[in-house]
């Protein structure tokens, strides 16, 4: 009774019984090719001597292993699918994070054929604080613009009393006002 | 008696004003964070580790373990009061303890929490006093091939104790262990896959694997479900739980401490499997098994204890041999690298008054969390009651001023923003992170251990499973192998399946 359930759903599904599980395994592969490629410079030692390279390399076969077998088993055992992937959680959360880094001490970019470029100056913990705290608000579908900002601000406020203030940790401030 | 002397040691050591001061301290801190629904003891460890860096090694371990234990009792308290277990250990406790809460007894499923915790970490207390010293003699027997079969062997555990696919998981387990590779190999200085970025040649931080894999991907994964969080709206009532409560729940303890003990000294993450243990085996040996589920005081009493007595035991294998068990412990070794010491059986002998000292400190922790736990409930309640979409950006603010304060250095920032998108990739696609990590944290050692073996027995690589000259090895190889076909048996599969969606 069970087994004829899922072959019904297998055929439904073509080739591919567990989607999940394909997406899984030809991730592995190719992680493994990769590592596979940027270890190849990397010399693999002699006899009783290992190089740098043969515990990468070594890996890398093994990765590719058990990729195959992950993708041998989503062809033949019925599995779940992919899960949708939702766009604003990981932009807004992400973003939010990538603009703490670049915001903190500034962003220097080294752009072949220019040079050093300053993309931000150093902004420190006063601007980076409320800048990333909003933006990762924006990942949450409630809305409610005021209580944001009065948040990030006590938020920010917060964090500059414990980490610079109690703690004396290292973190910049406001390096434009010395800081 | 060498071992009361130790412990007196020790308590001399944690007995100052500054040591207790640091150690209620971390353990307040460190349930104040763990108590946040989604954070995990993980998190909370990387998330707080630059604040001990200024303190001196001594106190900056003691205040780290406070953390460790605040941040698994916060967990079990956010898994009774409301309906979200912090993290792995915890959601045996969600089953009992949250019934037993709707049932109005949340005070006593909090006290008896606290109460079996205590005790637990006590006897754990003892077990590491007692088993340090013979076991780091054991360790000095250790060469190169026996750390390398024993670290396969902890892996191998850790497959197979991760929940879902064991296939996925060695995966997980190998891609740790290649990605420890990045950065410059130990014997050469050769850069190893860096892809030519020079921010990489040292290697990936591990505070920025966990935080990004365990902190970010976790928020991007809470923020797709909408918000179901019931917090108990009714009085807590007592926190002692009535005499008969107490009459239930002496030998689930018993049972509770004695599993969680054994099986967190396993390497491997031995520990997570106590609780879990525990609440099969009490509901196994109940008159009434039907009441499981509904709010029996032993389903929480039990795992509790195994769960605090597991906790502790991990550090056994990071004390005496030096290989971290767990997650958490290889955030414990990000520490002790911070302030220059080399985790291992050296340690007993070169710092006393650090080892000693810690041990003596976790059981005033585990004393601590009593006194200090149950009167801050009703703040801990109102915690949990401050709406995700604040709490989300507070922590993800606290995890990027974590990670920058490590190295200052906001690189490390963007390799965590990386590694939590990739964390979710994983989430997506079925996989488990936690061997991932372990892996992560056991590759550079097994490398540099696996090659001093091969030079050792002149390019001959049955050196490991040689049960003439290395029995050892051979021993823990074959365990580990045994471990492996036995988890790929349909029977166990099926077992395996059931116990983790129970």
């Amino acid at each position: 009774m069970q087994d004829e359930n899922v072959s019904v759903v297998a055929e439904t599904r073509g080739l591919v019984k567990s989607p999940q599980d394909m997406f899984a395994g030809l991730f592995i592969i190719a992680f493994g090719l990769a590592c596979l490629w940027a270890s190849s410079n990397l010399s693999g030692g002699r006899g009783a001597n290992l190089g740098p390279g043969s515990f990468p390399r070594g890996l890398s076969f093994l990765l590719m292993a058990v990729g195959g077998i992950i993708v041998f088993q989503a062809l033949t055992v019925v599995g779940p699918r992919l899960e949708a992937w939702s766009i604003r959680g990981p932009v807004f959360v992400l973003g939010a994070v990538l603009i703490f880094a670049m915001t903190i001490r500034g962003t220097t970019l080294n752009i072949p054929g220019i040079g050093r470029t300053d993309l931000l100056p150093p902004l420190g913990l006063i601007v980076a604080g409320p800048l990333t705290l909003i933006v990762a608000s924006l990942a949450s579908t409630e809305r409610n613009w005021t209580q944001t900002f009065i948040f990030s601000a006590c938020m920010t406020a917060f964090c500059i009393l414990l980490f610079k203030v109690a703690l004396r940790l290292p973190i910049p401030v406001a390096p434009w006002a010395g800081w | 008696m060498d071992m009361v002397a130790n412990l007196a040691l020790g308590f001399g050591v944690a007995f100052t004003i500054k040591n207790l001061g640091l150690c209620f301290l971390g353990c307040m801190i460190g349930t104040l964070i763990g108590v946040l629904p989604g954070v995990g003891p993980i998190a909370t460890i990387a998330m707080l580790l630059p604040i001990t860096f200024g303190l001196d090694p001594v106190g900056a371990l003691i205040m780290l373990a406070g953390i460790y234990y605040g941040a698994q009792y916060g967990g079990s308290t956010t898994a009774i009061l409301v309906n979200i277990p912090g993290e792995a250990t915890s959601i045996v406790t969600v089953l009992d303890g949250h019934q037993m809460a709707r049932n109005g007894r949340a005070g006593a499923a909090l006290g008896i929490a606290a109460i079996g915790s205590f005790f637990a970490g006590t006897v754990a207390t003892i077990v590491i006093a007692a088993l340090a010293a013979p076991l780091t003699r054991v360790a000095l027997l250790f060469g190169p091939a026996e750390y390398f079969s024993l670290m396969v062997m902890g892996l191998i555990f850790a497959v197979v104790l991760a929940r879902g696919s064991v296939i996925k998981a060695v995966a997980m387990v190998l891609l740790g262990l290649t990605l420890s590779t990045v950065g410059q190999d130990l014997e050469t200085g050769a850069d190893r896959m860096t892809f030519g970025w020079p921010e990489l040649s040292d290697g990936i931080d591990f505070t920025t694997i966990a935080m990004g894999m365990f902190g970010f991907a976790e928020i991007l994964r809470n923020l797709e479900s909408p918000e179901t969080r019931d917090v108990l709206k009714s009085k807590i009532g007592s926190l002692l739980p009535n005499w008969e409560e107490m009459k239930r729940s002496v030998t689930p303890i018993l049972r509770g401490t004695g599993l969680g003990a054994a099986l967190g000294i396993l390497p491997g993450n031995g520990a997570v499997l106590g609780p879990f243990a525990s609440y099969t085996l009490e509901k196994k040996i109940a008159k009434d098994p039907s009441r499981f589920g509904k709010g029996a005081i032993e389903g929480v009493a039990g795992p509790e204890s195994a769960n605090n007595a597991g906790a502790q035991t991990s550090f056994i294998p990071l004390l005496t041999l030096g290989i971290p068990p767990n997650a958490v412990m290889a955030l414990m070794v990000g520490a002790m690298t911070i302030h220059g010491i080399v985790p291992g059986p050296q340690v007993m002998e070169k710092r006393p008054d650090l080892f000693w000292g810690m041990i003596a400190s976790m059981w005033i922790g585990n004393l601590m969390l009593l006194i200090i736990n149950l009167p801050m409930i009703g703040i801990w309640v109102k915690l949990l009651k401050v709406p995700y979409r604040m709490l989300f950006p507070s922590i993800l603010m606290f995890c990027c001023i974590g990670i920058y304060s490590v190295n200052n250095n906001p690189f490390d920032v963007m390799i965590t923003a990386f590694f939590g998108l990739v964390g979710y990739a994983f989430i997506k696609m079925g996989f488990e992170v936690a061997p991932l990590l372990l892996g992560f944290v056991l590759g550079r050692l097994m490398e540099e251990y696996l090659r001093r073996s091969i030079l050792m027995s002149r390019g001959d690589w049955s050196v490991f499973v040689d049960f003439v000259n290395r029995p050892i090895s051979a021993f823990l190889i074959a365990i580990a192998v045994l471990m492996l076909v036995i988890s790929f048996l349909p029977a166990i599969t099926k077992k395996r399946n059931t116990v983790f969606v129970e």
